[in-house]
């Protein structure tokens, strides 16, 4: 019985945190663009660059 | 330049950092289906507010909180001396927390991201790869006026021998020195256990050759090893201003720390003129209370120099010591103080 428990809840956490991470980072849009070089190349807007105050 | 804004796909099933999702620390909307409604709300650098990395790293977190690098304090420290107490205060709040604590590091800017430097960034470091240290990439963009180059040789003369032999900024200053020790300390010179170049050389004195014995019991406890071992000019920043930056350009310049007022050693000119911070409306009553250089470690380090090749070009030559002529000029009055007056050395008959 103790085997059983222990095996349906190692069973369960592994379906729980490789779900979870799977689950997190497809369902992030962020990641169509940010993963494609030739997207981020056509919507890259160059900084505005300003004196700068203090270099150490 | 975009690269850097490219994530790393194969770094996403291994890094348990990806786990939780982009929007669990940079928020914005992962719906959106432009650029501006995907970026609304957008945290660009989520360890600005160090409760983000502190959900798994806590301890670490902790110690940075109090660490000169997040808390840029040194920089009020170099400078408190010379105000009021009314004028610290408008200090405080127009310039200090404006300005200069707008450069403190955040845990990304070393691990994630190069830090912006006058609006310049190398954006994610490895395809947003959470890195342990990539000094060339981190510490070099911040540290890049005068630090970094002059230790590469890129500002001139030669590297340091260090960089020579492949020793990078991690090397030498710990990771207790980045991510703190617990302790606020004021300044860098109060740290524990900061870098020293005796740390590795433990055997100075005792060397087989006389004369390089000689030279490092005679002046050992009265000129620091950069006074003999800088090796070429180094970069001076002048007449600083609030919002429009300082001028500068290479020098090499001798004389007393100001510290302790007996150590001779190697001085930076320090770009803090009288009206550095007119613009903000704060005046400096104190000016003349602390002088224009400060003692600073040199990064360009040889074991030869013209100094060690010859005790002439200090004790004859006088080769870039201070002196009343090349003080800088309407400098602070206790420049004069740094001023040493270097004699022969005697002959015995």
């Amino acid at each position: 019985m103790k085997t059983k428990t222990a095996w349906f809840t190692a069973l369960l956490l592994f379906l729980v945190f490789s779900s979870s991470s799977t689950v997190a980072v497809d369902q992030s849009g962020c990641l169509t663009c940010h993963t494609n070089e030739k997207i981020i190349k056509m919507l890259y807007k160059p900084p505005a660059t300003g004196p700068s105050e203090g270099e150490g | 330049m975009y690269k850097g804004y490219v994530i790393d796909k194969t770094l996403l099933d291994g890094d348990p950092h990806f786990s939780r999702g982009c929007q669990s620390c940079h928020k914005g909307n992962a719906k959106g289906t432009t650029r501006e409604e995907a970026h609304r709300s957008l945290v660009k650098r989520p360890s600005d507010n160090l409760k983000t990395c502190a959900m798994c790293h806590r301890k670490i977190v902790d110690t940075y909180g109090k660490s000169l690098h997040y808390t840029t304090i040194g920089q009020r420290q170099g400078v408190m001396k010379r105000f009021s107490e009314t004028e610290l205060k408008a200090f405080d709040e127009k310039v200090f927390q404006q300005s200069c604590r707008s450069c403190h590091a955040s845990c990304g800017d070393c691990h994630v991201r190069g830090a912006a430097v006058g609006g310049i960034s190398i954006g994610l470091i490895k395809g947003h790869k959470f890195v342990k240290k990539d000094e060339g990439k981190t510490c070099a963009f911040c540290h890049g006026g005068r630090v970094y180059p002059e230790y590469t040789g890129e500002y001139g003369g030669r590297p340091d021998v260090h960089y020579q032999k492949g020793m990078l900024c991690m090397d030498c200053h710990k990771k207790s020195d980045m991510h703190g020790d617990g302790n606020a300390y004021l300044s860098k010179q109060d740290v524990k256990d900061r870098p020293a170049c005796t740390n590795c050389h433990t055997k100075l004195g005792q060397e087989a050759r006389l004369t390089v014995r000689t030279a490092h019991t005679r002046h050992r406890g009265k000129v620091t090893c950069y006074g003999c071992h800088a090796s070429a000019e180094y970069r001076n920043c002048y007449g600083c201003h609030l919002g429009t930056g300082a001028t500068a350009k290479p020098g090499f310049i001798l004389g007393l720390n100001p510290r302790d007022r007996k150590t001779l050693t190697t001085l930076r000119l320090i770009p803090t003129v009288r009206d550095s911070f007119e613009k903000a409306g704060v005046t400096m009553s104190n000016f003349d209370s602390l002088p224009n250089y400060w003692d600073t470690p040199v990064h360009n380090i040889r074991k030869r120099t013209d100094r060690t090749r010859s005790c002439d070009a200090c004790h004859t030559g006088k080769d870039g010591f201070l002196t009343k002529e090349v003080l800088v000029e309407q400098g602070s009055k206790a420049n004069d103080g740094l001023i040493y007056n270097i004699n022969p050395i005697p002959i015995n008959p």
